[in-house]
Parts: structure tokens; C-alpha cells; sequence
């Protein structure tokens, strides 16, 4: 490649590179990060909150037939197929809003019954998922128990008995 | 002045040779299709999901309203893999490296399309940038094929360094606003139990890390984290700097695995442009000359390089072997692989430090 070429090549991406990291910033506010971009993960929460720290978490909530409450998985047990560094983005995008949640046709709701009676070994009626919020004081040597727990939401994805009755 | 300033920058930062070059290329290659070889099996997953879960980041893929079919990412797959052989064998190295690229950006954006992006944008744009650095002219097919020599360039690996250093300042800059710096939050401190507790990573230290309660320690690791990934981004004016740099990232990593279990094994490949690899070179002729020349005579250099490249694939292969059948750990992140490689990174930096700084002492003294 010729000289010239190359120092426009360099002088596009010194202008591109701020450029685009704009976009995504702006494009990412008001729906999601753009890709492909130019861009490593910010990390930018610092979950502080009181003194302690403030951990959001969600749980599947699996129920049979007899309306007992058999299991509650982790994302990363629910979805176990998926690498776990795209589990809880994926799980972001997907099952953190009710809307979205009740948007989902009916293939999408007995596929994930489906793959909800596969885990259980037994027929589950009805999944749930909570999302919820662990506080840590953070304070002397840490319990692995948070100290308190506070129910964010908790949206119904698919219930069979509704159905039935 | 400042034009001369840039061009020097550009064209003069790096001087690398065919050989080096050549080494980088093979390194690359076997690292690649040994260890960030993406896992066959998730696209199985992709296509078994529902369409509803398809939900690409705005950009090209929402072109698609879909997961394609199975066989067409393992179609992808097997371009990528084909690429990355002709990457490794030196065979139309340009070609091999920017189908490589492409190919690994392909699967990224159908991949990506579930919701969450994993940052490895460099994994395809590397080998592309490389493509123009001429690494196929030494130890290749294409070597022997041509006739004429080709001149080597030291810019593409300028341009990684601008592309890098950019990254890091795009990681260190959200902080700066999220509140790292104020010292009343220890946001080291709450990503290692958002990734203990939500993600359940919880291997090798970071149990103790969890329990490790010292807030002006953690503000202080928040603190160097900013500094570091900020500074990358100055750091890339001059090599020796950026070289700098890229050894402080390699015991960050190392630490970030340890704790939160994340090692970036991925930005290793970048990393290892930096390396001066001429000098590897050099010191492995040494190496080989001393050990061979009784029994074979003198090698020529095709003969033994291919001979190392051979003996690290085998290492790598059994290293993989080894971490899928979770031997001494799981075989989730992060892996034995994972631990092996990037401590063995942590090791080279601490030796090349400690030659350091005694070349420095004797400078001294003497």
C-alpha cells in the first residue's frame, strides 16, 4: 500500500474512531450497543448502595401440575446451553420486561415449558421469573448470605392451568 | 513538523522483519484455531431457539429476522477454519487473512444476535490489519511459490495499537463517569460480587477476594484500573510505551481471572503483535543451533521453525485435551487452558521485568 494511502487510512480511523464511540453511546441510550463497534465493556455500575452492595438477580421459578413449586434455577441453569458470558445480557434482553414477556407467541411459550420439563425430569405446568435484589453490607468477613432480599418483579411467562380452569 | 511527527509514527514505530513477522503469524494461527475456535455445538443452540429470541444489536444484522440455518454457520465455521490453516501454512496469506476476518465477524454478528455482545471485535479485525503487514513472506507456502521478495510493514501493527488503545480508553471513560473514582464506592469491589453471586463464578481465588475487606485497597484497584485503561490510549504514540502497557494488561488480566474469573484470553492475540518477535527469533536460532548442530549439522531456519511450530501445536493440543475433559478444573471459564496460558503470559512479563531492570543496574554501575 502506497504511503499516502496508509496516512489516510490512519488519519479515517483517528476521525472514525471518536466518532462512532459517540454513536454508540447515543444509539445505546435509546435502544441498544450497536455492533460492530469499536468498543471494549465499560463496566460503568459500581453497585453501591447505603454502604453495601446491591446485586440484582433473577431466578426461573418451575411449577408442577400440582401447583408445588418445584425449582428455582438460575439463568445459568436454565439456560445452560448458552456460554456464560452471554447469559445474563441475553437474559437482559429477553426477560426483564413484562411487555416483552407478553408479546411472546404461543410456540415461544411452549418451548420454554418444553425445555422447563426437560430440566425438571416431570411434566412443569407453569414458569415464572423473579427478578430480585441481594444486599450486602460488604462489612468484616462476608457471610455469603446477603442480608436482606426485595422482590423487584416477577413475571409470569407460561401457565398451563390457566388453561385448564 | 507535526507531519513528519505522524508519518514518523506511523511508518517508524515498529520495524519488523519477515521472520518475526512470519513468527507472530504462526503463533496466531495456532492459537486461534486451538483455543478461540468458536464451540461448534452453540450453533445448534442458536438455530433451536426460538425466531422471538433473535434479537440483533442495531447495525448489519438486523438485516435478518432470524437465526440462519445450522449449516450455515458451520459452513461459515469451516471457512474460518480453512482460513485460519492458510493463515497458518503461509498459503495466499493476504486472502487466508482477510476471509478469516470476515468470516470471524459473520459468526460474531448471528452469535451477538441473542442479546448480548461479547467485546472481541479485534479477533476479526486483527488478522484483516495483519493481511497488509505482509506476515505470509517468510516461512510460507507463498514464499517459496513467489519469486520476488516482499517488503515487510510495521504500520498495521500501529494500527492495532490505535485500535487498542481506543478500546481500553472506551472502558475506562464510563467509569469515570459511573462514580470508580469517588472514594466512598468500591466498584471493584461490587463487580466481583456481581460476578460471584449473578454469574456464580466462583473458582480459584475469588472466594477470597470476595471476603477480602479492605476498602482502601479496592479504591486503590479502582483507581489503577482507570489509570491504566485511560493511559492506554497515550501509551500508543510511542512503542515502548504501548509495550509497557500491553505487560501491566497481562498481570491485570491475570489478576481479573484469578478473581473474577474472566481472563480475556482473546485480547492474548493482540497482545502478541507487540512481542518482538525478531527477537524470539533470534534467541530460538541460538537455542537450536546449540542443541542441534552436533547431531544434525547446521538446520536451516524453515527446518526448525516448522519444527517448534510443531512442538507448540502439540503443547496447545494437548493443553485443549486436557481443559475439555475439565482435568484439574471444570471445563467452564475459566478453563486450564485459560490458567495455563495466561500465567504463562504473567511469567514472560515478570522474566522480561527482572532482565529489565538488571540490564538497568549494570548500566549503572558500570
Amino acid at each position: 500500500m502506497k504511503r499516502k494511502t496508509v496516512k489516510r487510512v490512519f488519519l479515517f480511523f483517528i476521525i472514525y474512531l471518536p466518532i462512532q464511540y459517540g454513536l454508540v453511546g447515543i444509539v445505546g441510550y435509546y435502544h441498544s450497543e450497536p455492533w460492530p463497534s469499536f468498543v471494549f465493556p465499560g463496566f460503568k455500575n459500581v453497585y453501591v448502595y447505603d454502604g453495601g452492595y446491591e446485586i440484582q438477580q433473577i431466578e426461573f421459578e418451575l411449577t408442577d401440575s400440582a401447583g408445588d413449586e418445584v425449582a428455582e434455577l438460575s439463568s445459568n441453569e436454565f439456560f445452560s446451553e448458552i456460554p456464560r458470558s452471554m447469559t445474563s445480557g441475553f437474559i437482559s434482553a429477553r426477560f426483564s420486561d413484562q411487555k416483552m414477556i407478553e408479546s411472546y407467541d404461543e410456540n415461544t411459550r411452549i418451548w420454554m415449558l418444553e425445555k422447563a420439563s426437560n430440566i425438571a425430569g416431570f411434566d412443569i405446568d407453569k414458569l415464572a421469573v423473579h427478578h430480585f435484589v441481594e444486599y450486602y453490607s460488604g462489612d468484616g468477613y462476608l457471610s455469603l448470605e446477603p442480608d436482606s432480599v426485595i422482590t423487584i418483579n416477577h413475571f409470569i411467562i407460561a401457565d398451563n392451568r390457566d388453561d385448564e380452569h | 513538523m507535526m507531519n513528519t511527527k505522524f508519518e514518523s509514527w506511523i511508518f517508524n514505530s515498529y520495524s519488523p522483519t519477515a521472520n518475526g513477522l512470519a513468527l507472530y503469524r504462526i503463533f496466531a494461527a495456532l492459537f486461534f484455531l486451538i483455543f478461540l475456535f468458536p464451540d461448534v455445538a452453540f450453533y445448534s443452540t442458536l438455530e433451536s431457539l426460538p425466531d422471538e429470541f433473535f434479537t440483533p444489536p442495531p447495525g448489519p444484522m438486523m438485516l435478518f429476522d432470524e437465526f440462519p440455518p445450522e449449516i450455515f454457520l458451520r459452513f461459515v465455521h469451516g471457512l474460518l477454519m480453512v482460513s485460519w490453516v492458510g493463515v497458518l501454512v503461509g498459503f495466499k496469506t493476504k486472502w487466508s487473512s482477510i476471509l478469516a476476518g470476515l468470516s470471524m465477524l459473520v459468526l460474531q454478528g448471528f452469535m451477538f444476535s441473542l442479546g448480548k455482545i461479547n467485546h472481541e471485535i479485534l479477533l476479526s479485525v486483527t488478522p484483516v490489519v495483519m493481511a497488509f503487514s505482509n506476515w505470509g513472506a517468510s516461512f510460507s507456502v507463498d514464499s517459496i511459490s513467489e519469486k520476488k521478495e516482499v517488503s515487510v510493514e510495521g504500520w498495521p501493527i500501529v494500527l492495532l495499537a490505535l485500535f487498542l488503545g481506543f478500546m481500553m480508553f472506551t472502558a475506562g471513560f464510563p467509569k469515570i463517569l459511573g462514580g470508580w473514582l469517588d472514594p466512598s464506592t468500591q466498584a471493584t469491589r461490587g463487580h466481583l460480587f456481581n460476578q460471584f453471586f449473578v454469574r456464580e463464578r466462583q473458582e480459584l481465588l475469588a472466594i477470597y477476594a470476595v471476603r477480602f475487606d479492605a476498602a482502601f485497597v479496592w479504591e486503590l484497584l479502582d483507581w489503577a484500573t482507570i489509570i491504566f485503561e485511560v493511559g492506554f490510549l497515550i501509551a500508543v504514540w510511542k512503542a515502548g510505551w504501548t509495550r509497557l502497557f500491553i505487560c501491566c494488561a497481562t498481570i491485570f488480566h491475570f489478576s481479573t481471572m484469578m478473581t473474577l474469573n474472566m481472563p480475556f484470553l482473546v485480547n492474548f492475540l493482540i497482545y502478541a503483535a507487540f512481542v518482538k518477535w525478531d527477537s524470539v527469533f533470534q534467541y530460538l536460532k541460538k537455542i537450536v543451533g546449540f542443541l542441534s548442530e552436533k547431531k544434525y549439522g547446521v538446520m536451516n531456519d524453515d527446518k526448525w521453525v516448522w519444527s517448534v511450530a510443531i512442538i507448540v501445536g502439540s503443547l496447545f493440543l494437548i493443553l485443549r485435551v486436557l481443559s475439555n475433559t475439565g482435568y484439574l478444573m471444570t471445563s467452564a471459564e475459566p478453563s486450564l487452558h485459560d490458567v495455563v496460558l495466561v500465567s504463562a503470559a504473567v511469567l514472560i512479563v515478570f522474566g522480561l521485568g527482572i532482565k529489565k531492570l538488571m540490564s538497568t543496574a549494570k548500566s549503572i554501575s558500570s
